[in-house]
């Protein structure tokens, strides 16, 4: 147990809520609140631009939820959740924050919760994929990708991807003209994606459907995808059978 | 510190004194006095402790005074007798500097008695005087804490009535606001109140001008206003012809609550919450509309909120009033319409 202070950043949209949050920690002391975020985009770009010890996370938040913004942030970063619902609470403890709090809370519980943080500070890191694979949301194919850029955040809905290609441990993301580096498997991407709207074409190539125009035979037993827009992806054998099987 | 640094201060004028009064060289006197006053400072702890005790109320005035001035005679009586012994002390010591002055000058132990008892005296109005303000501050935060428990109390018996959501995140914010800024959590606690006294009051009562039907729904977004600030804004214009109408109370009370929840709560620079209500022959047309989010993800509505509305239109008014949705991606309407009613 250190007894350094600790830097931490506020994440809530309601101002009554972090103003008590706020109050709270001065009151406890040993912190400094080095950012207060309304929303999730603010608090990756709070994360990129300073050292963060801990996060205060709320979960209800608009556009990118706390466990959206545990993926974008989390490998960096120990989290607290500060929710009003208790319904999360499986689902934190399976991204390994370090602990939960219902609102409204005493002062002692954000207390505990600080020293819980101290504690992990000591403690090596639970494995970044396993923190990032398991704060995906349990109900559903996923309907949009977070992808972190630096301090920004790119919300990218499904229906836009053109097609996603493996690059080691990241994937690039291939859409609306761009491509964005994620910090994913492609093997990872493929269990959450519809599958009756992505396949997996390729060893190294996820594509959307939607985008595909034809598939046209390159050389014997090797086939590649035309595009809409002319590009070109590869087709395997056993990426073709599972073409053909959906179409 | 501050008893410290209060007794330096008599100590510098019993310095003063010594060398006035009983022609004590400065140096000297000044040695005299300050260890001395230094000492008196635990000694004068035990009004501390005595004004602890005997709380200082119009009936026990003349009792602590009473207490108090004994107190600080005795006190004083021994310090004095102390300060007899230092002077004796210092005159002894050969050094010529501190040679005081007369052995046992006369005026020496009134002088002591007399300050002494007077700062001990001072000492206890001091601290009762902390230990007052002390007591109306936490006092004022009782005040506040059994003010919240009442309206929790009242609270419970709407439940069923309103969103529980709606009273659960109010209580929140009022239980965060009490330490910061005990004012707006008392004027949230109030208007919280209000709301669910009027609705209570006026759910009973069947239809109630539609006017004052906005009004009702406004008070209930200048609630949700503290949780959002700046992100909820509201309008509403109503025609004085359209306010005329006779609606079922809290009527548009789900589409305001869908309104933020689903619309406000998701965009990140909020939006602005608009009723309007305008006549229309012999109907009028009633819009509530807000912006959303054309990505909005997960809760969706259930289309509770808007099933209750059409079956209490239904109820009150028959084929003569109706509703319909319009949405699109960035904004949601939903329009009704109520028969104008006879002219009063």
């Amino acid at each position: 147990m250190n007894s350094d202070v600790l830097r931490v950043v506020i994440v809530d949209d309601e101002e009554p809520a972090r103003l008590a949050v706020r109050h709270d920690l001065e009151a406890i002391g040993g912190v400094t609140v080095v950012a207060e975020c309304a929303n999730g985009f603010e608090a990756v770009k709070a994360v990129s631009e300073q050292t963060v010890d801990l996060l205060l996370l709320d979960v209800q938040m608009p556009k990118l939820d706390g466990f959206d913004v545990l993926e974008l942030i989390g490998k960096d970063v120990p989290v607290v959740f500060i929710t009003a619902y208790d319904e999360f609470a499986l689902r934190a403890f399976e991204v390994h924050a370090v602990d939960y709090l219902l609102k409204p809370f005493a002062r002692e519980r954000l207390e505990a919760a600080l020293m819980r943080a101290r504690a992990r500070r000591e403690q090596p890191r639970p494995d970044p994929s396993a923190v990032r694979a398991t704060a995906r949301p349990a109900a559903g194919p996923l309907d949009r990708l977070v992808i972190r850029d630096g301090p920004h955040v790119h919300v990218v809905p499904v229906g836009k991807i053109d097609y996603i290609e493996a690059q080691d441990d990241y994937v690039s993301v291939h859409t609306a003209g761009k491509s964005l580096l994620k910090e994913q498997t492609l093997a990872d991407l493929e269990r959450q994606l519809d599958a009756g709207r992505f396949v997996r074409v390729h060893r190294s190539y996820i594509l959307n459907i939607e985008r595909l125009a034809r598939v046209e035979l390159y050389a014997k037993d090797s086939r590649i995808a035309i595009l809409h827009d002319g590009r070109k992806v590869p087709i395997s054998r056993a990426g073709y059978q599972r073409l053909q099987e959906l179409l | 510190m501050v008893h410290l640094t209060a007794w330096s201060v008599v100590g510098a004028i019993v310095a003063a004194l010594s060398h006035a009064l009983l022609g004590a060289p400065w140096l000297a006197a000044v040695v005299f006095a300050l260890p001395l006053s230094l000492v008196a400072a635990p000694a004068s702890m035990s009004g501390f402790y005595l004004s602890r005790a005997l709380p200082l109320t119009p009936q026990t005035a003349v009792r602590v005074g009473g207490t108090a001035a004994s107190a600080a005679l005795v006190t004083a009586a021994v310090w004095a007798a102390l300060g007899h012994l230092w002077w004796l002390g210092l005159n002894r010591t050969g050094v010529p500097e501190l040679y005081l002055g007369a052995e046992q000058p006369a005026a020496l132990a009134p002088l002591l008695v007399t300050v002494g008892a007077m700062g001990y005296v001072v000492s206890m109005a001091m601290h009762y005087v902390f230990r007052a303000y002390e007591r109306a501050a936490a006092d004022e935060r009782r005040a506040l804490r059994s003010e919240i428990a009442a309206r929790e109390a009242e609270l419970r018996a709407l439940r069923a009535q309103i969103d529980p959501h709606f009273l659960f995140n109010s209580l929140n914010s009022i239980s965060g606001l009490v330490g910061v800024d005990p004012a707006g959590a008392r004027s949230m606690c109030q208007r919280l109140g209000d709301f669910l006294r009027d609705s209570l009051t006026l759910g009973g009562v069947g239809r109630i001008p539609l006017s004052r039907e906005v009004a009702l729904v406004r008070q209930y977004l200048e609630i949700e206003q503290v949780r959002f600030g700046s992100r909820l804004m509201v309008g509403s214009a109503v025609s004085a012809a359209a306010g005329a109408a006779m609606v079922p109370a809290l009527l548009l009370q789900p589409l305001v609550e869908n309104a933020v929840r689903h619309g406000i709560a998701g965009l990140i620079e909020g939006g602005t919450v608009s009723i309007q209500a305008e006549r229309a022959g012999d109907s009028v047309v009633i819009v509530v509309e807000n912006p959303r989010d054309p990505e909005a993800r997960g809760r969706k509505g259930t289309g509770l909120g808007l099933d209750i509305v059409r079956r209490r239109l239904r109820a009150a008014f028959g084929d003569d009033a109706s509703m319909r949705v319009e949405a699109d991606d960035q904004s949601y309407r939903v329009v009704v319409t109520v028969p104008a009613g006879e002219p009063t």
